[in-house]
């Protein structure tokens, strides 16, 4: 650790480990549900569970995008943070909001629109406490001389999310329109401004656990991220598909959203070269096996089961069905949740001065929580197909094709648990490593 | 002159915005195509309202401007800056002409009730063209800022001037297939 003050990131990393497990917990509450055993339905009904497990993974997320931020600012920018106290107090306010919303959704305290749930008054809290994030960190890079590539586009990349939150409070009284906004939030985020994150995350990552020159890893990471980027604003058009926008969206979308995966692969190859590339002499193996996991598993999640339903002459049949599901969840496990999981890999022994990553466990959560992700995928995928096929060709209704599909999720159960237990290992290991005591050595010693 | 495929003229950088370009265009053009191919009444009755004339001038002035961008490189690489600059600035006059004469002919298509959501073939015929005329704007900032470069006291280096002529030429090339797609009758 180089500078005291990015202990703060372990705070923001432990508060991702409570909501992980807490979505976890919800998914199995909904997975059971849907397999005929809603037994806590008076207590938690599926509308509740389906929008506690999708903010506690935005809630993570943003969690972990902040942490790794604190974590990688004063690193890249060779000082400490601005307001370290600051920091501290807003992750309390974080989670002070996200635990009240968390709270209202079980007493119908919610807007009902989905991932956007959180009430209206708790959204200006949202808004308040990223502000405090964005301004910490925007003063630590602009009091700095050193302004690298990775620190602005990290910073721009998070002020853009912060910015995009906007359009989701624009009110309306028409469902169309508000749907319309609701995408700019939730695709802009995770198909464009996220992914300048994820490039920012990738490239820091890279560099630290290859060794290959920073100028190589930025510039041509950065392009590709730059291909993705630019794809993805106008990929926004497949959530316009049959939802009561013009038709040209499905032009729009269809041309755009084609093309997104073009650009993950591309990422996946080229973090797959720079790992061969930079050989193997960084000791924290399992960080750049998150690493370069990430890469590969946000193609095959995004780029490749999104395509895979993204054309409107399939979209037409899949739209709204659990092959969305099948998409969703390896998109977000390999984009963004291995991304915050490998920068927690990569930074916990520095932050605690243990080296845990050379435990067997360690390697465990990786391989076992993957499997269990490309299982509970393809769980998604058969009810998924069963669902469209029976819903939209035979023409069945609703409620009887769930009752048909649910012996699938006895399957998705039995995956998920295998999920949990790489997870576990996972949340176990960040327990023993413990809290943030490493010395501090990097300012004397690089500036000597 | 022979060089190594990784380094092309205009820098890797360029020709893989290219490449990547070349393939959107190419899914867009499918997608016209085959519209044209389910519809034909539609892109027929469409087509009646657009002039081939008007076509043509769209084309000869993208591709007259392309060609003295391509001598503007060539003057530059035997180091006669001013003539270089003349030609780049001769290229962006007819770029300009180009966005003009384009915005006039929309500006009638909107004025007959035909616009965006009306059907599938003003949708094609506005977001194909209009995709094209964005790649334009872009080129013509490009075009813009090494032209008014060339006589600084750090010139741009031949491989950017030639990295933006080539992004010039994507934009001729890209409207080569516009231009049968809608203008040549059904």
């Amino acid at each position: 650790m180089k500078f005291q003050s990015q202990k703060v990131a372990w705070g923001f990393f432990a508060t991702c480990m409570l909501l992980f497990t807490l979505q976890i917990v919800y998914g199995f509450i909904m997975a059971f549900a849907h397999a005929g055993f809603d037994g806590l339905h008076q207590w938690i009904p599926f509308n509740t569970a389906r929008a506690s497990h999708t903010n506690l993974l935005v809630m993570w997320m943003l969690s972990g995008f902040m942490g790794a931020a604190y974590w990688i600012i004063p690193d890249e920018t060779d000082r400490e943070l601005a307001w370290p106290k600051l920091a501290w107090a807003q992750l309390i306010a974080f989670v002070v909001v996200g635990v009240t919303a968390l709270i209202g959704f079980h007493f119908n305290w919610w807007e009902g629109r989905k991932f956007l749930e959180i009430p209206r008054p708790l959204d200006f809290l949202v808004v308040a406490d990223v502000l405090l994030f964005i301004a910490n960190i925007g003063w630590t890079v602009w009091k700095s001389p050193k302004k690298s590539t990775t620190s602005m586009v990290l910073f721009f990349g998070l002020l853009a999310a912060a910015l995009l939150y906007l359009p989701g409070m624009i009110p309306t009284d028409n469902q169309t329109v508000d749907s319309f906004w609701r995408w700019w939030v939730v695709h802009l985020w995770v198909e464009g401004v996220w992914e300048l994150i994820m490039g920012a995350i990738l490239s820091y990552l890279l560099i630290k656990l290859t060794g290959v020159d920073r100028e190589i890893i930025e510039k041509w990471l950065y392009v590709i991220v730059g291909f993705t980027f630019l794809s993805g604003i106008l990929g926004t058009g497949h959530h316009y598909y049959y939802i009561g926008t013009p038709r040209y969206w499905l032009m729009v979308g269809g041309v755009f959203s084609a093309l997104e995966p073009l650009s993950f692969l591309g990422m996946a190859i080229y973090a797959f070269a720079m790992a061969k590339k930079g050989g193997r002499t960084h000791p924290n193996r399992v960080a750049l096996l998150w690493t370069v996991g990430c890469a590969f598993m946000s193609f095959v999640g995004a780029g490749f089961l999104g395509f895979a339903h993204t054309i409107p002459q399939v979209n037409m049949y899949t739209h709204g069905t659990l092959v969305t599901a099948m998409h969703g969840h390896m998109a977000f496990w390999g984009a963004y949740a291995m991304l915050i999981l490998g920068i927690i890999t990569y930074s916990m022994p520095l932050l605690t001065g243990r080296k845990l990553y050379e435990h067997v466990t360690a390697g465990f959560a990786f391989w076992v929580s993957n499997v269990g992700m490309v299982a509970m995928t393809l769980a998604f995928a058969v009810a998924g197909v069963t669902q469209v096929v029976l819903e939209r060709r035979v023409g069945m209704d609703f409620l009887t094709v769930q009752k048909e599909i649910s012996v699938h999720f006895i399957g998705l159960i039995l995956a998920a648990s295998l999920f949990t237990l790489g997870a576990a290992a996972f949340i176990w290991n960040f327990i023993r490593y413990g809290m943030p005591n490493a010395p501090v050595t990097g300012v004397a010693v690089a500036k000597e | 002159m022979t060089r190594p495929l990784t380094e092309p003229p205009g820098g890797v950088l360029m020709w893989l915005i290219v490449a990547l370009e070349l393939v959107t265009f190419a899914m867009v053009f499918t997608l016209i195509g085959v519209l044209r191919m389910q519809q034909p009444a539609l892109f027929h009755a469409g087509q009646a309202a657009l002039s081939s004339t008007v076509g043509l001038v769209f084309t000869l002035l993208l591709i007259t401007s392309g060609l003295l961008a391509a001598e503007a490189v060539h003057a530059y690489r035997l180091t006669r800056t001013h003539r270089a600059q003349r030609f780049l600035f001769a290229a962006i006059a007819l770029g300009l002409a180009f966005v003009a004469f384009k915005l006039h002919d929309t500006a009638g298509h909107l004025a007959a009730g035909h616009r965006l959501g009306v059907d599938d073939f003003w949708d094609a015929y506005f977001l194909g063209t209009g995709f094209h005329l964005a790649h334009v704007l872009v080129g013509l900032v490009l075009l813009s800022v090494v032209a008014f470069r060339l006589h600084r006291a750090r010139p741009p280096e031949l491989e950017t001037v030639a990295a933006v002529a080539l992004f010039w030429h994507l934009c001729d090339l890209a409207w080569f297939f516009l231009f049968p797609l809608f203008f040549a009758r059904a």
